[in-house]
């Protein structure tokens, strides 16, 4: 990682980078590092989709998982949307009762029949947190990375 | 029932408790992130993440033994 001293941060880079993991870095010139980026930061993000359904994505009911999902960008807020608007809801799927439980809830509280449960749903969770996390280390390299012209200037003689 | 399963909609069906390997692209996917991130050139980025990865499972797999003889063994002489 290198820093411009007269500009500190690339926050246009940084930005980019949270919009879509790795495009920072190929704004930056970078390209085969923002794509490889790319490749792991969404594959473990849709990964965890893939095994968890988009319920692993709860801004409501796993806020704290949310925050570190959040660093992998939108794609973690479109999730979380789809999964409002479609499961959550109950316009996918139908309705059920919940069973019994001792965590205090409204009488006659449903779910829709799509709410994921189980292993599946915590690892996808964990997948898609572990992808946010991931995706803030990009932005700070993001930021803080020089343009590749820059690099190759400064190792010019 | 694999055939009733939606991508995406639904947890995958998982059976017969594999769970445990999918803990394995779950490393390739992170080392994949940070030596992209941490190399200097790309030229040996496939090779160098690849080795990361193995590393870190054969780590977990070196905890998941250590633990094993601990729990089976060490403790039951206590």
């Amino acid at each position: 990682m290198n820093i411009h001293e007269d500009e500190p941060f690339n926050w246009m880079a940084g930005a980019l980078g949270w919009l879509l993991p790795g495009l920072g870095q190929i704004w930056l010139g970078h390209k085969k590092r923002g794509v490889a980026i790319m490749g792991g930061v969404l594959s473990l993000f849709l990964g965890g989709v893939l095994l968890g359904g988009v319920d692993c994505v709860d801004r409501t009911e796993d806020r704290l998982w949310f925050v570190a999902q959040a660093g992998a960008g939108p794609i973690a807020f479109i999730v979380d949307w789809t999964n409002g608007r479609f499961v959550r809801s109950g316009e996918l799927g139908e309705m059920v009762a919940t069973p019994p439980s001792s965590v205090r809830r409204e009488a006659d509280a449903r779910v829709s029949s799509f709410k994921g449960f189980g292993i599946p749903n915590e690892i996808g969770t964990l997948y898609c947190a572990l992808a946010g996390l991931m995706n803030v280390v990009v932005v700070l390299d993001a930021l803080g990375r020089c343009r590749l012209q820059d690099e190759a200037e400064r190792a010019a003689p | 029932m694999i055939v009733a399963w939606v991508p995406f909609l639904e947890p995958i069906p998982l059976h017969g408790g594999v769970w445990w390997l999918l803990i394995v692209p779950l490393v390739y996917g992170i080392c994949v992130t940070y030596k992209a991130v941490r190399c200097e050139s790309m030229s040996g980025f496939c090779k160098q993440s690849a080795g990361m990865a193995m590393h870190v499972l054969l780590v977990m797999a070196g905890l998941w033994l250590a633990l094993q003889l601990l729990v089976r063994f060490v403790v039951p002489l206590l």
